[in-house]
């Protein structure tokens, strides 16, 4: 069997019957993104690899929590992984890489990064998405796209981004909120071009 | 109409913010609130929150390596039973949860299953009258915990799914060898109740050689596992196959044919 030919959705109804190779293939194709993810949030190589491991671990004790319907599986994987990733740093009580926040600088970096390297596996999939995600965000205004990586990947309250950047509440709402309009904007448009 | 309205405004200021998880307790449950009863802003929620989700592919992309797939693949094939309702028995979950309580670090799912590794601890001494049996065999358990959990840990773990002969068609195992370990562990469910006399003994079958991998019992429920360690006795190469047979107590010098075991 090639699992590799198979889509997320088959490969998911495979592991209700114990199908470790499914796993497997689920893992390669999405494990890194996962990993990366979770150590974007946490900021440290071992907790992230637990993080990773427990994802992992929900998926395969409990395939049918994924409810086709809803959407894709990656989104699911995703949601599931940045939301446990959250949890886990603020069970540390803030001791991980967050108790100082990432400056505005380190924020940029990561969004300017011309860092492309992917594997193969998750390019096939998501190539597209994330290269539209990534262009987005970069058309952003820098305090824009600070407020909502912060909240996103620092899991931080607009108070508490407010109180961190010395700035007003209301001023943190307002960047959050056009931040995400116009990012929303911009993978619409491009959405509209590729049909 | 005019508080509906001012409402949902308020509302759909914050769904964005509710999506990327922006918004504190209070601000939450007020927005939920509204949502709970207002479809169209429910629906938009809905939205905002599978598209920020794409905020994820944001992330430089990093790798958590070879040796952390190996552990999750690994946990996840000792915890292969656990939605098959079968119950475990009482070393299963205990080699289980001690496995995923070292695996998951303080993880939430770790102290789960810490607290279940006391329970069972705790019931274990107290309706056990033999102290000093318990104690030993505890220690032999965690001590086989252990080598499993560094043996599964390992990136060139290999697995050998093993299943039941005609004898004990019910049974299955999975022999876990690591060669940079040195070391192999065999998890064996559902074996037959032992004669009186008799034990079960793991062998690797070379060419011309059979080389014993250990000699281990069963619990109640035909559970048993056994380390396996290099044998001097064995010849080089590869072992041809694995499997499991019945054998008298007094150590023979050679395998019977009760088979029960053997690997695919």
């Amino acid at each position: 069997m090639d699992y590799t030919t198979l889509r997320d959705d088959e490969l998911m109804e495979r592991l209700a019957g114990r199908d470790l190779g499914a796993f497997e293939a689920l893992y390669d194709r999405y494990g890194d993104l996962v990993y990366s993810v979770s150590i974007r949030v946490v900021g440290d190589a071992h907790v992230a690899q637990d993080v990773t491991q427990d994802v992992f671990l929900r998926v395969w004790r409990k395939p049918d929590h994924f409810d086709q319907g809803r959407g894709k599986f990656v989104t699911w994987l995703l949601s599931v992984a940045r939301n446990r990733s959250i949890d886990e740093r603020r069970s540390h009580g803030r001791r991980l890489r967050h108790e100082a926040l990432p400056s505005a600088t380190e924020e940029e970096d990561v969004v300017a990064s011309t860092d492309e390297r992917d594997d193969p596996a998750l390019m096939t999939v998501l190539m597209d998405e994330r290269k539209a995600v990534r262009d987005a965000m970069r058309v952003l205004p820098p305090e824009q796209r600070l407020a909502i990586q912060l909240a996103y990947f620092g899991g931080l309250t607009q108070q508490e981004i407010a109180n961190q950047l010395g700035h007003p509440l209301g001023t943190v709402k307002t960047r959050i909120r056009l931040g995400m309009q116009k990012m929303r904007g911009v993978l619409e448009e491009r959405m509209a071009k590729d049909r | 109409m005019t508080l509906l309205q001012l409402d949902c405004i308020a509302a759909r200021e914050n769904i964005d913010a509710h999506a990327i998880g922006a918004l504190d307790a209070a601000e939450v449950s007020a927005l939920e609130a509204h949502l709970a009863g207002c479809a169209d802003c429910a629906r938009l929620a809905d939205q905002a929150r599978d598209g920020v989700v794409a905020l994820a592919l944001t992330t430089p992309m990093a790798s958590g390596g070879q040796a952390l797939k190996a552990r999750v693949l690994a946990s996840a094939a000792v915890l292969g039973d656990v939605n098959r309702g079968r119950r475990p028995s009482f070393w299963w979950q205990t080699v289980a949860a001690a496995l995923l309580l070292v695996s998951l670090g303080g993880l939430s799912w770790g102290a789960f299953l810490q607290r279940r590794v006391d329970t069972l601890s705790a019931r274990d001494s107290a309706v056990r009258a033999d102290a000093t049996a318990q104690a030993a065999r505890l220690a032999s358990v965690r001590d086989e915990r252990d080598v499993v959990l560094s043996i599964a840990s390992r990136p060139d773990l290999l697995r050998l799914e093993m299943t039941g002969t005609g004898a004990a068609p019910s049974s299955s195992g999975q022999y876990l060898w690591s060669s940079t370990e040195a070391r192999g562990a065999l998890v064996a469910e559902n074996l037959p109740p032992l004669p009186e006399g008799k034990t079960y003994q793991l062998w690797a079958v070379y060419r011309d050689k059979w080389v014993s991998g250990g000699r281990f019992p069963v619990d109640a429920e035909g559970n048993g596992s056994v380390i396996v360690r290099p044998s001097g006795d064995a010849p080089g190469g590869k072992p041809l196959w694995f499997c499991v047979t019945v054998e008298p107590v007094p150590d023979g010098a050679r395998h019977s044919d009760a088979m029960v075991l053997r690997s695919q």
